[in-house]
């Protein structure tokens, strides 16, 4: 072109030299505008596409939050449950023991009025018979102690079977609705990126017509893209919509959903596994009984001793004179059975204290077993069963979201031009741990976004190694405020200590309302309950903080 | 002073006295009826349990104060209203070779307990250790009550802690007979544990046949089963135990069932039955069944 204008122009004037660059830059333009049309388009597909992720991420982190929220406020019912659990068996095993020490000291009170009435049986039965008889009544009195002490740890046993396998329900109830919430945050967050993808703009009205059967051509329509939004998504990580428009062009919006299951659980456990506190209290029933029989034996024979002994004090007073002959044989043979009956009624009550010391052990094992000990994690075993379990102590999870989107449209062939775009790919990251604890219980949790494709609160790139300086960085900046919040925590405790003395020394100075307005109420200023309340509201903050380091490490380990 | 004033006076007199008196009984009503709070100190939750046979009245607390203020607090305003504390430490028995940490165990354990008795009356007041519950508040709780041998209590099942503090939401009916032995609610939620010597069988059919009535219908009903879950054994915690009482290395046998219900707002109930033998060769393993109650309201 450039020579034949180059011929022609020697033939003629210089006009139309102009023509060959203008063509060119024409043509130039003409692309430049075809490709910023595309660009235009691809921009808008890569808008809707950041759109769908963020809202569809949003959507699945907020119900993620109210699942945790919800754990946080049964573990806060948990808590309560055990606490009052505790406080009730406690009572028993209080009550266990006042039983216990009065059986106990009422067989060494009868032990020791029966040695004694051995010891003067046969020289002065008629003074033995009131130690025999005492002798009686303690061990009658210990044997129904110790009868009382044994339903007591029966019902011990029984509460504690009963509110173990109890939390053991309510733990399983709470993992199911758990899981189902997983479940709805994974439905609700692809619905989200679905609705906000701009598929409905891009499809006809109304519903297919009878004649269309192929799923990419039914799927044109917007009532297919109801059904499918309504009926055909759940909780799987991807789900796709693809369809084809008139112009047979294929399109496709997918999406993946990224989730933790809800499916670990720490929980707190009480210190002695669940059969083995049963056996324990078993262990005490068995020797409790055997205390008290051998206790109510111990009070029949010294009964026994006690009507023998009669008979030898009223031998023993005939025992001279003409009744001689008679009397005094009755006599040593009376007071020799009662000394075998008492002898016999001092081995079992001496079997009753020797049974009843490990008893002592063996109850406060029982009751310290009780105790929240360790942190057990459970995976969905049966194995949890075998634990009285306290509360839940936290949830296995990152919290985190991560919801992942592509689009794809088909390009038209223009003749000259065809366009093309490229498969548009958005994701979205985020976090629901809000300020939210699962125990200490705290309703907190809240999802916000913390990284995109586009905008990212660490870092804009994909790459984690990138994320490094932000996170190296942010570390220290963490652990000063924790120290800052810490020091805080201890000067307020030391005020605290500080102003109690003062209002000890009122009180004890003889101005108990002045000392009583140091002390509290929590609202006002200043006060020992006040700066308490600060110094436990500074600890939470240091806690939450070493939280986020905590994340950070795991989130990022390769920083490190 | 003529006798209309004389007598004006005297009736003056006789009321202001009888205030004074009436007062005077008031305030002694008030002590014996009334334990006293500590500063800084919220009262969290008040219920009726039935424990030995007597029913007795709990009451928790939440402290900004330290344990040890809350128990010097106790022991000085009730030794004023003629409260005495018993020592659970005397009479404790000195323990075998190689059982020392026991008494440390069980003096640690008494050691968060306060026995106060004034007549008839029984005062408990039982803290959970510090650094158990991980709240930075001091928790503890206070039983009240007279507790007395209770000629009506023949059986193990008649000293289990029982609350009579019924639930405030009539969610489901109550199996004739049983006992309540926990129960957490708030507005939107319920979680209660009943206990009952009858056999699972008939409870099953006393819920399956009266919950429609509540407005539930059945959504899932579990079938009966054994739930197997493994050995644990005990022998290495507790070598005597097995020993001398027979316990097996699985002492607790759970046949468990149960149903879903859900209503026309979209409530659901669970109801999970568990007859419970927790040790063999016991005289109560059979026809112990415990019934969990959840509910949780659509919102």
């Amino acid at each position: 072109m450039f020579t034949s204008f180059h011929k022609n122009k020697l033939s003629s004037d210089n006009r139309g030299q102009l023509a060959p660059i203008f063509i060119v830059v024409l043509v130039i333009l003409l692309i430049m505008t075809m490709v910023t049309v595309n660009l235009s388009k691809v921009s808008i597909f890569k808008t809707s596409s950041a759109n769908a992720v963020d809202a569809g991420g949003l959507a699945a982190g907020s119900v993620m939050a109210n699942v945790f929220n919800g754990v946080a406020q049964a573990n806060s019912q948990f808590e309560t449950i055990y606490w009052e659990f505790y406080a009730s068996i406690s009572v028993s095993f209080v009550l266990a023991y006042k039983d216990l020490i009065a059986a106990d000291l009422a067989a060494a009170a009868a032990l020791a009025s029966a040695t004694s009435a051995a010891s003067t049986a046969c020289p002065a039965p008629c003074a033995a018979i009131g130690l025999a008889s005492s002798a009686s009544t303690s061990a009658g009195s210990g044997a129904t102690a110790m009868q009382n002490f044994v339903l007591t740890n029966w019902a011990i046993l029984i509460a504690v079977t009963a509110f173990s396998i109890a939390q053991y329900y309510f733990y399983l109830s709470l993992r199911r609705s758990s899981e189902d919430g997983w479940e709805n945050a994974m439905e609700i967050g692809h619905k989200f990126v679905f609705m906000n993808s701009d598929v409905g703009s891009k499809l006809k009205a109304g519903s297919p017509p009878d004649g269309v059967t192929a799923p990419e051509y039914k799927n044109n329509y917007r009532n297919e893209f109801s059904d499918f939004l309504e009926n055909r998504i759940g909780h799987n990580s991807s789900y796709q919509y693809l369809w084809k428009d008139n112009q047979e062009r294929s399109h496709y919006v997918h999406s993946t959903i990224d989730i933790d299951p809800i499916d670990t659980f720490d929980f707190l456990v009480a210190v002695m596994p669940l059969p083995v506190e049963l056996a324990l209290l078993y262990k005490n029933i068995t020797l409790g009984e055997t205390a008290a029989l051998s206790l109510t034996m111990a009070s029949v024979s010294y009964a026994a001793a006690s009507v023998l002994l009669s008979g030898a004090c009223a031998c023993q007073s005939c025992c001279g004179g003409i009744t001689a002959p008679v009397c005094c044989p009755c006599w040593l043979a009376l007071c020799a059975s009662a000394v075998v009956m008492l002898s016999s009624g001092m081995g079992a009550n001496s079997t009753a204290i020797a049974t009843m010391k490990p008893i002592y052990y063996i109850t406060a094992i029982a009751w310290a077993g009780l105790l929240p000990g360790f942190t057990f994690r459970d995976s969905g075993s049966l194995a949890a069963m075998m634990f009285t379990i306290c509360w839940i102590d936290d949830i296995v999870h990152n919290r985190k979201v991560r919801v992942d989107s592509w689009q794809h449209h088909e390009g038209a062939s223009l003749g000259l031009w065809d366009t093309r775009y490229p498969e548009i790919h958005s994701f979205s990251i985020i976090d629901f741990t809000g300020r939210g604890k699962i125990h200490p219980p705290k309703l907190r949790h809240d999802a916000s976004i913390v990284v995109t494709d586009i905008v990212g609160a660490v870092n804009t790139s994909t790459d984690p190694s990138n994320d490094c300086p932000y996170v190296v960085n942010r570390i220290p900046e963490l652990e000063k405020q924790i120290d800052n919040w810490l020091a805080a925590a201890d000067s307020y405790e030391e005020s605290a200590q500080d102003i109690k003395k003062q209002a000890d020394k009122l009180r004890l100075g003889g101005f108990p309302d002045e000392a009583d307005d140091l002390m509290g109420p929590v609202e006002k200023e200043g006060t020992v309950a006040n700066l308490r309340q600060k110094a436990i509201d500074a600890r939470d903050n240091a806690d939450y903080l070493q939280e986020e380091i905590e994340n950070l490490k795991e989130t990022y380990p390769h920083c490190f | 002073m003529s006798l209309r004033n004389k007598i004006t006076v005297f009736i003056i007199a006789i009321i202001f006295l009888s205030a004074v008196k009436i007062n005077q009984l008031q305030a002694a009503w008030w002590q014996l009826n009334n334990i006293p709070t500590p500063p800084n100190t919220e009262e969290v939750k008040k219920e009726k349990r039935n424990l030995h046979g007597a029913e007795l009245d709990f009451t928790y607390y939440s402290s900004l104060l330290s344990p040890d203020d809350v128990k010097d607090f106790y022991r000085q305003k009730l030794a004023a209203s003629g409260w005495s504390e018993r020592d659970l430490f005397k009479g404790l028995p000195s323990m075998p070779d190689g059982l020392q940490d026991a008494r440390g165990s069980l003096s640690g354990t008494l050691g968060n307990n306060l026995l106060f008795e004034k007549d008839k009356e029984t005062l408990v007041i039982t803290f959970v250790p510090a650094g158990f519950l991980q709240s930075d508040r001091t928790q503890y709780s206070i039983c009240k009550g007279i507790i007395a041998p209770n000629p009506g209590a023949k059986t193990e099942a008649d000293y289990i802690p029982k609350l009579e503090t019924k639930p405030k939401k009539d969610i489901a009916p109550a199996y004739p007979g049983s006992s309540l032995i926990s129960l957490a609610e708030d507005q939107h939620s319920l979680k209660s544990t009943y206990f009952t010597k009858d056999t699972i069988d008939s409870v099953a059919a006393f819920f399956r046949d009266k919950m429609p009535a509540y407005g539930w219908m059945i959504v899932k009903e579990m079938p009966l089963k054994k739930l197997d879950y493994g050995n644990m054994n005990v022998s290495e915690y507790c070598p005597s135990c097995v020993k001398d009482s027979g316990v097996s290395d699985k002492p607790v046998d759970v046949l468990s069932g149960g149903f879903n219900f859900r209503n026309s707002r979209g409530d659901v109930c669970s109801i999970i039955l568990s007859d419970v033998a927790p040790i063999e060769k016991t005289t109560f393993a059979s026809g112990m069944t415990l019934i969990y109650i959840t509910y949780n309201e659509n919102r």
